[in-house]
């Protein structure tokens, strides 16, 4: 019987686990909107920019805009401050953000999407990078301004968080909480309980980088805790032949040396003002062409035929925060520790890459189609660039006008190595003259709509019939500037490959050339990967991807894939991976032999012992580290409520104290004992 | 307690609780007395000591002798009703242990955020499996366990020998650590969860007073509230250091499996504690006076120390309860837990005490309660309270309470030193699952539905 | 910033039994220790008739059930205590200073202990609301009404003063083995649980009402009970 009791008893507690708690009051009390994103704190050498809330996070009265006009009530009228308006992202802008500032009303901003048709839409600075390039090469008077409708709020130090919200459900419970208790009679917002909105963003790091720097260092505190780490990730290279030979008798490697190297370089970060990114046109377009150059190269020149040229393809990362990953490999170079570190410079593995090793660098930028013209930007005129670019010019295919600009130098990681060899030999094809044809530059909107991006749909004025073609055209070009022979032979279709990688960054990473790479996202998100640098230690999935796609864009077949294709062999000239053999013959995987890797894209700055960090030779970018950033909505109850519950609490505290210290100072007179039994105490 | 004292004094041969009892010094007691011979005898007695603060504790154990036998009843009429008092001057710093080490818990992060354990538990219960937690539970705290056990025996060890200097110089240097660098690292991480910047010299300033006046209260003498203060905030650092380095579910096992070491090394014949109990009552010594919290002064007077001739060097008398660091040392810990021990002395209530605090001869008596207890209770509160349910914690905290109590009211039975441990933390534990698996369900759906009951 | 909220709702609630407890429980440490057992009585009732509702989980949903099963709990372990305190009554008195007060009126036990059910009961029902109502919102949002955190305190205060009451009541009827008494209070104890389930509907008026003028009656009876008068009362102004 007993035992059927605690039977009874185990199998209630086993088929109601121990749960039911998360019931709390305050869970009927905040409404999480979960996938909000912040503009969060960056630092430099001298400045911090972004945003930040207090340590209890930004709380105020939720005022949902459509129009920049609704914004006057809470400028002029709003009597229940604080507030946080609501407005719709493409509102952001310099002059809103400015009168928001100057209002003491305002204690943070909420934008949330809408698929207005901008003109321009771009937060970078009118001349990015500048105080890190080549010096007079942008200028805010004239009207070479790179990115002409820069605002620049991407670098704006901010005093309230700012949040954004892009899921449609999200939106309208904010509206809906905002229709239902605050959307009616103004005037009376004071006397009642009204929807607010707290914002919760609070960033450790402050003041600038050397600061946070120090802030973080161990000596001064027991529990270190990092206050900001630099902004850094990998650099991408790989080189289309070999760059030392293996032999397998003696198991020896010796590099190869005495070459010279043709770059092929394009950047792989992007940003934006919140923790969203887009990039298509910058950097995918430059990136995707770059893959198709390589991956065509690798057809026209399958072996290394005693060339004394080599080809050196180089995704530089942290571009857009003054050069990170190419002040890095330039850095690297200069040391011998490029493309692997060394000890004393002398190669053991690889050649040592010096800049004066470089015959050639050519650097895509952003290349959507636009109105179908090319600009090559010479910024020195040499024979050499010269010559490629005539070279270019002939092989372009017909729909694509090629013009030479000389003199220009658009913002773009070539800018670095010419700061220090301005006489390197360089050329930058991108799509614009002298101002971005971008309007959206480092922006959210530089989205597949920004490039004419259809899935599937490779027209003959598609964009990526265009990259194809100019991918083309470079590999063609490189080709007889290599061989010295003529490429005789038909164009080779890239076109869908193209369109397979435009769909991988753009719209859905599990698709199937990052399958193919068998490094495929464990399906995990369908959003497209971030493309924002991030911070240093933290490898982003995308660069790890990047870098197995464009070795596999170079890479040999060796054999069968098997357990043993990895570098078990301690082969180190090569990288060994079972791949699929093509992105439309994912399950029928070889074993790939790669010249592949990846190197540090972290800001010399960080590593230089004792940097002086007035001297601005490097980037200085550092972002803050954060507890937590969260957003939630709730409802203020009003003044005159509080002060209620206040007066009611102090009368019961007063009367109760006197009426208590009253009764038991009578006491004796209030409460006659009755009649005592007798003590009951034996004593 | 007093209570204790009985107890103690029963089984010392000296019969320095005897001798207690013949100075009555408190002039509250001695007026409620009604036996007037009695009453006048103590007077007497008291008058003598304050003229003569040289009495021995000798010559205080010859009146005893001389004390009739009824009187015994009342003494004990007596020592209950100052039981209650010294139940809740125990209740007191308990209390603001606890809450110290809560709203520390509430309100900095640094201490419920999981990232570092401490050496003695190389299991960190990363698994999601239930019962690989379970057996890393189980080893961690056996682990802690055996190295407890371990460093109690060294301690004794050293006590039996007579080892004073190097007992001192440890606890001389554990109390250093927490009252330097624990207490920087709390003090930075408040500084840092209420966002207060502060400046190294004002900083430093602070620490080196307080760490130098706590070195001194604690070893040497000052204020009794502030004696009773450091040693309270020494203990809620130690139960926060705990609290922040075991595991989740260590926590827990440590918890259960201490009190069962505290049963077992204060009551079994060979234990540990009870072995030091015996040996500091026949060397006729303040048992571990750097363990243990006093609610009165335990500063043995000077001569006192002298004329016990037979005592080698009276152990610094003048260092008193408190603590070590806990952790390095785990051993002591077993040592502080254990119970409350009645002091030495005579009886004086607080208000007393508190007027004439030159006298503290060995007339003092108050209750003690070893810091262990006060870690270990406030770490199984703080726990409770990191999951964010006060009714849990409170339910803990009046478990505890009632534990105490009981455990104090077992003392006045048995009249021998009890652990404080197994009852409290046992009533702790229970109410804690309970509370949280059942209790916090029906009472949120009750206040949910704003249904009172 | 509803700290003000929070606080006013902490004095409405805790205000009255924190002075009741200040100038009549804490400068005896026994009566300190018989509040804190009764509040310990009350966790272990409370203990028990959450396992009840636990493990008759059909029910689970319908407090109807839970409460009535904690208000006989309750009263079942006010009885426990009633005569625990009565059998170590002797012993106590040894254990206080004020021993005559606690002999002479015998409801100053009944005083303390009723207290502790109160305090303890109040703060299991109140003080995980409490916490909540610190951050910056109110209810209201998504269920509810702002007055949901004031009337929950003001109940809270009627069931501290209730319990306070009811433990004066109940040891005198135990005392004279009154039953009529003891169903009354056990009866009142559930009627005054039963009315605060309309709380669900929020009609505030018709909860607090009643349950504030049955807890003034309660007090009165109660005053009545402990040998309070008219006359008494009288005389307590006149006298200085």
């Amino acid at each position: 019987m007993l035992l059927v009791k605690y039977g009874l008893i185990l199998l209630i507690f086993k088929l109601f686990p121990l749960c039911c708690n998360g019931d709390r009051i305050k869970h009927r009390m905040y409404i999480d909107i979960n996938a909000s994103t912040s503009c969060f704190r960056r630092l430099n050498a001298t400045h911090q920019v972004g945003c930040s809330s207090k340590r209890a996070g930004a709380t105020g009265v939720a005022h949902f805009c459509e129009v920049e006009n609704d914004l006057t009530f809470i400028l002029k009228n709003g009597n229940a401050g604080p507030y946080i308006p609501i407005l719709p992202v493409s509102l952001w802008s310099k002059k809103i953000l400015q009168t928001l500032e100057k209002s003491s009303k305002v204690s943070g901003l909420l934008l949330y999407m809408n698929n207005e048709t901008l003109v321009s839409f771009s937060h970078d600075l009118q001349c990015p990078n500048e105080n890190y390039g080549v010096e007079n090469t942008c200028s805010k008077t004239d009207d070479l301004k790179w990115n002409s409708g820069g605002t620049g709020i991407l670098f704006e130090n901010i005093r309230f968080p700012v949040f954004y919200i892009d899921k449609h459900d999200d939106i309208k419970t904010v509206r809906d909480c905002f229709n239902k208790f605050n959307n009616y009679s103004y005037d009376t917002q004071r006397d009642r309980s009204l929807c607010s909105v707290q914002l919760n963003s609070f960033m450790f790091g402050a003041k600038n980088t050397p600061t946070c720097i120090r802030r973080s260092n161990i000596a001064t505190n027991l529990n270190p805790v990092r206050v900001c780490d630099p902004l850094g990730d990998k650099n991408v290279w790989a080189s289309l032949f070999p760059l030392a030979t293996y032999d397998e008798k003696t198991d020896k490697i010796k590099p190869i040396l005495g070459q010279k190297y043709i770059v092929v370089a394009a950047r792989t970060d992007t940003a934006s003002f919140f923790d969203r990114t887009s990039g298509a046109d910058s950097p995918i377009t430059g990136l995707v062409t770059l893959l198709a150059v390589a991956k065509l190269l690798k057809q026209m020149l399958p072996k290394n035929e005693n060339y004394n040229t080599n080809v050196l393809f180089i995704l530089f990362n942290g571009e857009t925060f003054d050069y990170i990953g190419s002040q890095r490999v330039l850095y690297d170079m200069q040391n011998g520790n490029f493309p692997i570190e060394t000890q004393n410079g002398t190669a053991e593995i690889f050649p040592v890459i010096k800049p004066s090793d470089i015959s050639l660098f050519i650097e895509l930028s952003q290349l959507s189609r636009g109105d179908g013209r090319v600009f090559a930007h010479l910024y020195k005129v040499d024979s050499k660039n010269t010559n490629f670019t005539e070279r270019l010019r002939t092989n372009m295919a017909a729909s694509i006008s090629l013009q030479k600009s000389e003199g220009t130098l658009p913002p773009s990681s070539v800018q670095t190595f010419l700061k220090k060899y301005e006489n390197l030999s360089t050329i930058i094809l991108t799509n614009h003259l002298r101002a971005f044809s971008n309007k959206f530059y480092n922006s959210i909107f530089d989205n597949s709509t920004n490039i004419n991006y259809e899935y599937l749909n490779i027209g003959p004025s598609s964009i990526q019939q265009h990259l194809s073609d100019v991918a083309n055209t470079i590999s063609k070009s490189i080709f007889e500037e290599i061989t010295g022979q003529t490429y005789t032979a038909q164009n080779q279709k890239v076109s869908e490959l193209v369109d397979e990688l435009l769909h991988c960054y753009l719209e859905n990473p599990n698709c199937k050339i990052f399958q193919a790479v068998g490094k495929q996202p464990q399906q995990q998100q369908n959003r497209p990967f971030n493309l924002y640098v991030g911070v240093d230690g933290n490898t982003n999935k995308a660069t790890t991807l990047l870098g197995f796609v464009l070795g596999w864009f170079v890479g040999d077949i060796v054999g069968e894939s098997n357990e043993n294709c990895t570098n078990i062999s301690k082969n180190y000239a090569f990288r060994f991976y079972n791949m699929s053999v093509s992105m439309n013959d994912l399950n029928n995987t070889m074993c790939f032999r790669m010249v592949m890797n990846f190197t540090e894209a972290v800001s010399p700055a960080f590593i230089i012992k004792d940097y002086d960090w007035s001297s601005n030779l490097y980037s200085s970018w550092s972002e803050s580290t954060w507890g937590e950033i969260n957003m939630r909505l709730f409802l203020k109850p009003s003044t005159s409520h509080e002060s209620m519950t206040m007066a009611v609490g102090c009368l019961s505290l007063l009367f109760s104290s006197i009426l208590v210290y009253f009764i038991k100072s009578r006491s004796h007179i209030l409460f006659t004992p009755e009649s005592i039994q007798p003590s009951p105490v034996d004593c | 307690m007093e209570l204790m004292d009985g107890h103690v004094a029963t089984k010392t041969s000296s019969g320095q609780g005897n001798s207690r009892h013949a100075l009555p010094n408190d002039n509250k007691r001695r007026d409620r007395r009604d036996h007037p011979s009695d009453s006048g005898d103590a007077s007497g007695n008291r008058e003598t000591e304050r003229n003569e603060q040289s009495r021995t504790s000798g010559q205080s154990r010859r009146h005893s002798i001389d004390i009739p036998s009824e009187m015994s009843r009342h003494e004990e009429e007596e020592e209950l009703k100052y039981g209650a008092k010294h139940v809740i001057k125990l209740f007191a710093p308990v209390s603001l242990c606890m809450v110290v080490v809560v709203a520390t818990i509430n309100t900095v992060d640094f201490y419920s955020v999981k990232d570092m354990y401490l050496v003695y538990t190389p299991f960190h219960e990363e698994s999601s499996e239930t019962t690989t937690k379970v057996w890393n539970a189980a080893a961690n705290s056996l682990i802690l366990m055996c190295v407890i056990v371990i460093m109690t025996i060294l301690l004794i060890l050293l006590y039996k020998y007579r080892c004073y200097k190097t007992i001192h110089g440890w606890l001389i240097i554990s109390s250093l650590m927490l009252l330097s660098i624990f207490s920087y690292l709390y003090l930075e991480e408040v500084l840092r969860a209420y966002d207060i910047p502060m400046d190294y010299p004002t900083l430093l300033f602070g620490m080196w007073n307080f760490g130098v006046m706590g070195m001194i209260c604690i070893h040497w003498q000052g204020p009794l509230k502030l004696q009773q203060a450091y040693l309270i905030f020494i203990a809620a650092l130690m139960a926060l250091v705990f609290i922040k380095y075991l595991p989740e579910w260590t926590t827990w096992a440590v918890l259960a499996v201490i009190s069962i070491w505290d049963l077992i090394a204060v009551l079994m014949p060979k234990g540990p504690l009870r072995i030091l109990v015996e040996t500091a009552q026949e060397r006729n010594e303040q048992i571990f006076p750097a363990l243990i919290y006093s609610s009165t002064y335990m500063y043995t007077s000077v001569t006192a120390a002298d004329d016990s001739s037979t005592r080698t060097s009276n152990t610094s008398p003048d260092e008193h309860g408190f603590t070590r660091d806990w952790v390095d040392n785990h051993e002591e810990r077993a040592a502080r837990r254990r119970v409350d021990e009645p002091q030495t002395g005579g009886r004086s209530t607080t208000g007393n005490q508190a007027n004439q605090p030159s006298a503290y001869d060995e007339e003092e008596r108050g209750v003690k309660l070893g810091l262990g207890d006060f870690i270990f209770y406030s770490v199984l509160v703080g726990k409770a309270s990191s999951y964010g349910d006060w009714n849990t914690t409170l339910a803990c905290f009046v478990a505890i309470l009632i534990g105490l109590c009981l455990t104090l009211l077992l003392l006045a039975i048995f009249q021998k030193a009890l652990p404080a441990l197994p009852i409290s933390i046992t009533f702790g534990l229970v109410f804690y699952f309970i509370t949280k698996q059942i209790v916090t369900p029906f009472s949120d759906s009750l206040s949910n539905e704003q249904v009172f009951i | 910033m509803t700290v003000v909220e929070f606080l006013g709702c902490m004095f409405l609630a805790f205000g009255p039994p924190f002075f009741m407890f200040i100038l009549t429980i804490a400068h005896d440490p026994v009566r300190i220790i018989i509040l804190i057992a009764a509040a310990f009585f009350w966790l272990l009732s409370l203990l028990i008739s959450s396992f009840w509702w636990f493990i008759v989980y059909p029910l689970r949903n319908d407090l109807v059930f839970g409460v009535i099963f904690s208000v006989i709990f309750q009263e079942f372990f006010r009885g426990v205590i009633y005569s625990i305190l009565r059998r170590a009554q002797i012993g106590l008195t040894k254990l206080t200073d004020d021993t005559t007060t606690l002999i002479e009126n015998k409801h100053i036990l009944a005083y303390v202990s009723g207290l502790g059910f109160g305090i303890i009961s109040g703060a299991f029902s109140l003080i995980n609301v409490l916490a909540d109502s610190v951050g910056p919102g109110t209810m209201g949002l998504k269920s509810g009404t702002e007055m949901f955190f004031i009337s929950s305190s003001t109940i809270t205060l009627c069931f501290i003063l209730l319990h306070t009451f009811w433990g004066v009541i109940f040891f005198d009827a135990m005392d004279k083995k009154n039953t009529l008494v003891i169903t009354a209070v056990v009866v009142s104890h559930l009627l005054v649980s039963c009315l605060t389930l309309l709380n669900r509907y929020q009609v505030y008026y018709y909860t607090i009402v009643p349950i504030a003028i049955i807890c003034a009656l309660t007090g009165l009876f109660a005053f009545k009970t402990a040998g309070g008068s008219y006359k008494g009362f009288k005389s307590s102004f006149v006298y200085r």
